[in-house]
């Protein structure tokens, strides 16, 4: 190695040495701005997921994979810039017109060719002007400043994190949870158990029993408690299908009284539902004196005929015993109709029992109604729109109706089309139908058959030049004829590819391909007079 | 030879060549571009074919160039009827003092340093090749024997590319036989005054010569000692196979609209011409600059574009332009 190629060389490593600084700069420019968009993402994620037990886990992931990046771009930057690109940029930069590496090039043949030997010497003395520092000066890449916003922005995202935290779980946590609360599910639901323990009902009693443990279990997950819940309400159903039932036979007393007027102010409370006002008045009517003649053995304990049953009588028992009171003349009342009517005091006092625990478990009902709701609308993570949504499928279930025409039941869609069939003509006062509207406002029946278009010509009024203003009033002078919106249609035609060569030049009938027609027209049309 | 003396020949070089530019500048006004390639031409021993509308200077440059240097100068005006003989000369009966008849070559036209063709498309084809094959061999083959022509030689044809009917296109091959094709432009407005000023007045201006033929000869050597990097080299056979449609490196407009491309002869030009460019420079290394500056002479006439390119009306220019854009030095 000569001088020159020495001098060369030298100058060439201050260059590779200051662009590979450069270069680590940009590297871990971008690798910093890269690791901490990550890290931005990763608090706000765990922000958004800290009542979940990923939080934790993405902010790690968070932080490994940002280290990872800026290890990647600081190793991706420290690695040594080529020879050849260290000299490329010096020419460039310096505009030596390629005389750096030129000079690498030819450097072998400097000893044999003067010449070679001549531009050497030049490429060397132009090496030595050429200031590294100057040449290639220190640059702070434009992905710094993105690191620098990033990294306030993560400044910011830390701040903020606390607060971002129960801004998004207000809607979830504005409802009671059933699950940050489980000690208020559960004595809600041991205080239904003592109240289905009064109805006698032990299936029900079971499956509380179940949903109880399930949710004083520590380890049930979120989705076995809103299950356990479930359970609760269909056990609850069965109960509120027996209040309606008790109800109605309410009912059915107090029409089987209807008429005995010594026995309206029962068949009223009766009517109302109030059983055990029903009782009370029973009750006073059976201490009414005269009404009730007491048996030797006070307490219808004289005659073994009367002496009222141990339990007391329920459903048709209660309405034989009530009917046979009522039958009775207040002066034949003996013996036999008192123990009746004592029999019936019972059954009705039992009956407001039930109606009274059954009331309760209605409440209890829509308690665990809107605990289930509000465990939904945490579990989903549901917003305001979902949840109007959701509140709006709650409150409407699905409700086949032929009068509304709402089909979302089985067989729904036939249902209403015979219900369609069935409707007779509407009365003349009536505007529509139940059924459908007829009013006019119904879509009309889609076409069917050929597609209707639209006439494409149109007429218009026209006259002859010059002659517009003959005749009185311009009858004779003008006529209509079709306009040029009609004329102007123009028929597309599909044009095939053709492989061919040959063919494609037989595709027009003056033996010119389509596609040399504008060069030929072109030819022509551009053509001038020479001879 | 020594690096100083390699420097002193370097510094006659562009002492030489100022001189000339000079002189010619005295009767040219502007196209320096084209003195510059013709000069190119006639250092890198090669041959112009100069194109432009009538009345732009052509022969005039030709004229100048040929005052200047101290070369013998003729002129052929070619048309249909040009025979050979006309242009290489032909054998005539003599007789000497005893009575007895021989033969006498009268050298023809193209026994001269300088040679202007002018419309050298409007001869036939076979006048055409006898000139193209004195290019090519410096020599012509008349009455059977061979006869070297004069160093240097150097031909600069003229064609007009307005009038097209009546004349013989020159084909590719013999197009690639001239080293350069120059466009010669309508002069500017500031240019045409110069023009006028320098024309129509008592006195034309006249210029000295000032070169010999020896000197040439010694420039043209000078040329050829320039030593080339193997990269610049590497770049200019890259920027020759670009233009070829078939080639693995031909260019995607070269494969669109090229018929055949560049020869060897024409990468041969572009390292020759970028050896001058370089030396007209003041620099005695070809850079990749060299190569880019002579390309557009050097290889427009080498390219032979097919009907999609004249469809388009796209010219060897434009897709000679996208190729050195797109074709990346090497490093």
């Amino acid at each position: 190695m000569n001088s020159a190629e020495t001098t060369i060389r030298s100058v060439l490593a201050a260059v590779r040495r200051r662009l590979g600084v450069n270069r680590l700069v940009a590297a871990l420019g971008l690798g910093v701005a890269s690791a901490l968009a990550v890290l931005v993402t990763a608090v706000v994620l765990d922000a958004i997921l800290v009542p979940t037990s990923l939080a934790g886990l993405v902010l790690k992931s968070g932080i490994v994979l940002a280290v990872v990046i800026v290890a990647f771009a600081a190793w991706r930057g420290s690695r040594p810039v080529p020879e050849s690109v260290a000299t490329l940029e010096a020419d460039a930069r310096a505009d030596l017109k390629d005389t750096l590496k030129s000079a690498l090039a030819l450097a072998p043949e400097a000893d044999r060719s003067p010449w070679v030997a001549a531009f050497m010497q030049r490429a060397a003395e132009a090496a030595s002007k050429l200031d590294a520092n100057r040449v290639i000066p220190l640059v702070i890449p434009s992905t710094a400043w993105v690191a620098l916003g990033f990294a306030m922005a993560l400044v910011a995202a830390i701040v903020l994190a606390p607060r971002i935290t129960p801004t998004f779980h207000d809607a979830a946590t504005s409802a009671p949870s059933p699950v940050a609360k489980s000690p208020a599910a559960v004595a809600e639901v041991k205080s239904l158990l003592d109240d289905v323990a009064r109805t006698g009902d032990g299936k029900a009693r079971a499956k509380l029993e179940k949903v109880l443990a399930a949710l004083e279990r520590p380890d049930a997950s979120a989705d076995e408690k809103r299950r356990a819940l479930a359970e609760a309400k269909s056990a609850l159903d069965q109960q509120r299908l027996e209040t309606s039932s008790n109800v109605e036979s309410l009912q059915q007393l107090a029409a089987s009284l209807a008429g005995r007027e010594q026995f309206a102010a029962v068949a009223q409370a009766l009517k109302e539902g109030d059983a055990a006002r029903a009782a009370d008045e029973m009750r006073k009517l059976a201490a009414t004196p005269g009404a009730a003649r007491p048996q030797a053995g006070e307490g219808g304990d004289t005659e073994a005929g009367s002496k009222p049953p141990a339990n007391p009588p329920e459903g048709a028992d209660l309405e034989a015993a009530l009917q046979s009171a009522a039958q009775a003349q207040p002066d034949e009342r003996g013996g036999e109709t008192q123990g009746k009517m004592q029999q019936a005091v019972r059954g009705l006092e039992e009956l407001a029992k039930k109606l009274d625990v059954q009331s309760r478990l209605n409440q209890a009902q829509r308690k665990l109604n809107a605990m289930s709701m509000a465990m939904n609308q945490q579990d989903r993570g549901l917003r305001a729109a979902r949840f109007g949504q959701q509140e709006g499928q709650q409150n409407n279930p699905g409700a086949g109706s032929s009068e509304t025409g709402n089909a979302d039941i089985e067989g729904g869609h036939m249902f209403r089309l015979g219900a369609v069939a069935r409707e007779a003509e509407p009365p003349p006062g009536q505007e529509g139908r139940r059924t459908g509207d007829a009013t006019g406002n119904a879509p009309g029946d889609p076409v069917v058959g050929d597609e209707v278009r639209k006439i494409q010509a149109k007429l218009e009024k026209k006259g002859v030049r010059g002659r517009e203003a003959e005749g009185p009033d311009g009858a004779d002078s003008t006529f209509y004829a079709a306009s040029r919106m009609g004329d102007a249609k123009v028929g597309t035609v599909a044009v095939q590819s053709v492989a061919r060569p040959a063919a494609e030049n037989a595709l027009s009938p003056e033996r010119i391909a389509l596609r040399h027609r504008a060069q030929v027209k072109g030819f022509f049309t551009d053509r001038t007079e020479t001879r | 030879m020594t690096a100083a003396s390699v420097e002193r020949r370097i510094e006659q070089f562009q002492k030489n060549l100022h001189l000339v530019r000079d002189e010619v500048g005295r009767i040219i006004v502007g196209n320096q571009d084209v003195v510059d390639g013709v000069m190119t031409c006639l250092l890198a021993r090669g041959h112009v074919l100069l194109e432009g509308i009538p009345g732009v200077g052509k022969t005039k440059l030709v004229q100048t160039l040929a005052d200047v240097l101290h070369l013998k100068f003729s002129r052929i005006q070619f048309t249909p009827d040009l025979m050979p003989g006309d242009i290489i000369g032909t054998s005539i009966v003599r007789e000497d003092e005893a009575g007895k008849k021989y033969f006498e070559f009268q050298p023809g036209p193209i026994f001269a340093n300088m040679l202007l063709a002018d419309e050298v498309n409007r001869s036939t084809p076979k006048t055409q090749s006898a000139l193209l094959e004195a290019m090519q061999e410096n020599s012509v083959s008349a009455g059977g024997t061979t006869r070297a022509l004069d160093q240097p030689f150097f031909v600069l044809a003229t064609m007009n590319p307005l009038e097209m009917e009546g004349t013989y296109p020159l084909p590719e091959a013999q197009l690639d036989r001239f080293f350069f094709k120059l466009k010669m432009g309508f002069p500017g407005i500031d240019q045409m005054h110069e023009v006028l000023d320098r024309t129509t007045q008592a006195r034309e201006p006249k210029v000295e010569r000032t070169l010999a033929a020896g000197e040439i000869l010694e420039m043209r050597d000078t040329v050829r000692d320039v030593p080339i990097a193997r990269p610049v080299q590497d770049y200019a056979i890259r920027l020759t196979l670009a233009t070829h449609p078939e080639s693995d490196q031909g260019h995607d407009l070269a494969r669109r609209y090229i018929r055949f491309g560049a020869s060897p002869r024409g990468t041969q030009a572009l390292i020759l011409g970028a050896k001058v460019h370089a030396l007209i420079h003041d620099r005695i290394h070809v850079a990749t600059e060299d190569v880019q500056a002579v390309a557009l002479s050097a290889l427009r006439h080498r390219i032979l574009l097919n009907f999609e390119a004249e469809a388009d009306r796209v010219d060897a220019d434009a897709i000679l332009t996208r190729i050195l854009a797109d074709v990346a030095p090497a490093a």
